[in-house]
């Protein structure tokens, strides 16, 4: 026995049947739908309605095509509008005219700048392995002695160099140029006491600074 | 259309191919006058040449150029005098002799036809939009700047109509 037409039947027809009609509804819905239709004889009578008001509104000779002569001018005016549009010259010179492209230009020459400088302070203090050697350590100390500032002497500190006289006993420490030869446990690692010396270094350095 | 931005000419005559019948049928049966229809179908495809730089290649090309038919025949029939409410009320006082007459006399096809023309504005679109240009229930809500339900609401009542009309004829 089927169904009667519910009052969920009435809004079911009025959207859901439409877009099950026209192909709109996902494939779930859709499947929903057509197991509805199979007990339902209003709903499915409201679909075989739809789709007879479509099979007649698809009858021959009902839509028609505008005139060729109207076809033709359409063609001709797409065309032209065409070869009348700027080359790349023409819209270059546009560009340029336009205050925008000159901020845009200004905006990008800034960034360029920033980048490069920046790209230089970060080369110019990047610690290099050739600092690590007997040489670059030296010169590091050097460095900071020679500081010699009344911030250093306030805080008691020690010169570095007999810090560094003590290490390198301690140490082996690479001569220039014998890098590529040395033990691997040379190179400054994270675990290394050069990195230690380094870091100390740094933190010597950005105390001064600040005082 | 994105090849017609770039330059090719044929990519023009394609869509003027695929777009002539549904468009100019849809703009004759919302218009109702075939010289205005052509008018407006003219106007649209050389708004489509003169704004291509400004068509939105992540959108379907149908939903753009019906929009804008759709808004030329909507202004023309303002133009024209023909108000929204006029139109609702033109069902009821047919000039050829009411609707049963006119609908027994013809064939399905004309019947349908002519059921298509006392068929209120906002429904006539609708319908047409759907049917002959294709266009998805969704696209044409996107169209006619309406809810999709309203949208929906209208096509059934289209169809109902047209139903109703088709009825008559086939008993007469």
């Amino acid at each position: 026995m089927e169904k009667q037409p519910s009052a969920a039947c009435q809004q079911f027809r009025r959207e859901r049947l439409l877009l099950y009609a026209y192909g709109e509804l996902p494939a779930g819905e859709a499947e929903v739908i057509r197991l509805h239709l199979a007990g339902c004889a209003s709903c499915r009578a409201e679909v075989e309605a739809i789709a007879a008001v479509r099979a007649a509104a698809s009858a021959p000779g009902l839509q028609e095509n505008p005139p060729s002569a109207l076809e033709a001018r359409l063609r001709i005016a797409a065309r032209e509008a065409l070869s009348a549009r700027p080359g790349l010259r023409e819209r270059m010179a546009g560009w340029l005219r336009q205050p925008r492209f000159w901020y845009a230009a200004v905006a990008a020459a800034v960034v360029v700048m920033v980048a490069g400088l920046g790209y230089r302070s970060w080369e110019s203090h990047r610690a290099r392995p050739e600092d690590f050697t007997g040489d670059g350590l030296a010169a590091l100390v050097e460095e900071v002695d020679s500081w010699d500032s009344p911030p250093l002497a306030a805080l008691e500190l020690e010169p570095a160099a007999p810090l560094f006289e003590e290490l390198e006993q301690e140490l082996e420490v690479i001569s220039p140029g014998d890098e590529a030869a040395a033990e691997p446990w040379y190179w400054p690692t994270p675990e290394s006491g050069l990195d230690e010396i380094e870091r100390g270094l740094d933190e010597l350095d950005a105390t001064v600074r600040y005082l | 259309m994105i090849a017609y931005r770039r330059g090719e000419s044929k990519a023009f005559d394609e869509l003027l191919l695929r777009y002539r019948t549904p468009l100019f049928s849809t703009l004759r049966r919302l218009v109702g006058d075939r010289a205005l229809a052509e008018d407006l179908f003219q106007e649209t495809f050389l708004r489509v040449i003169q704004h291509a730089g400004r068509y939105d290649a992540g959108r379907k090309f149908s939903g753009w150029v019906f929009r804008i038919a759709r808004n030329l025949a909507v202004d023309a029939l303002r133009q024209r005098g023909v108000r929204r409410e006029e139109e609702l009320d033109e069902e009821h006082h047919d000039p050829a002799g009411g609707p049963d007459r006119a609908l027994a006399r013809a064939e399905q096809g004309e019947a349908i036809s002519r059921a298509l023309e006392l068929l209120p504005l906002e429904q006539r679109e609708v319908f047409l939009m759907r049917e002959w240009a294709g266009l998805s229930f969704k696209e044409i809500a996107e169209v006619t700047e309406s809810p999709l339900n309203t949208v929906l609401g209208r096509m059934h009542l289209a169809v109902k109509k047209l139903r109703a009309c088709l009825a008559e004829h086939a008993e007469a």
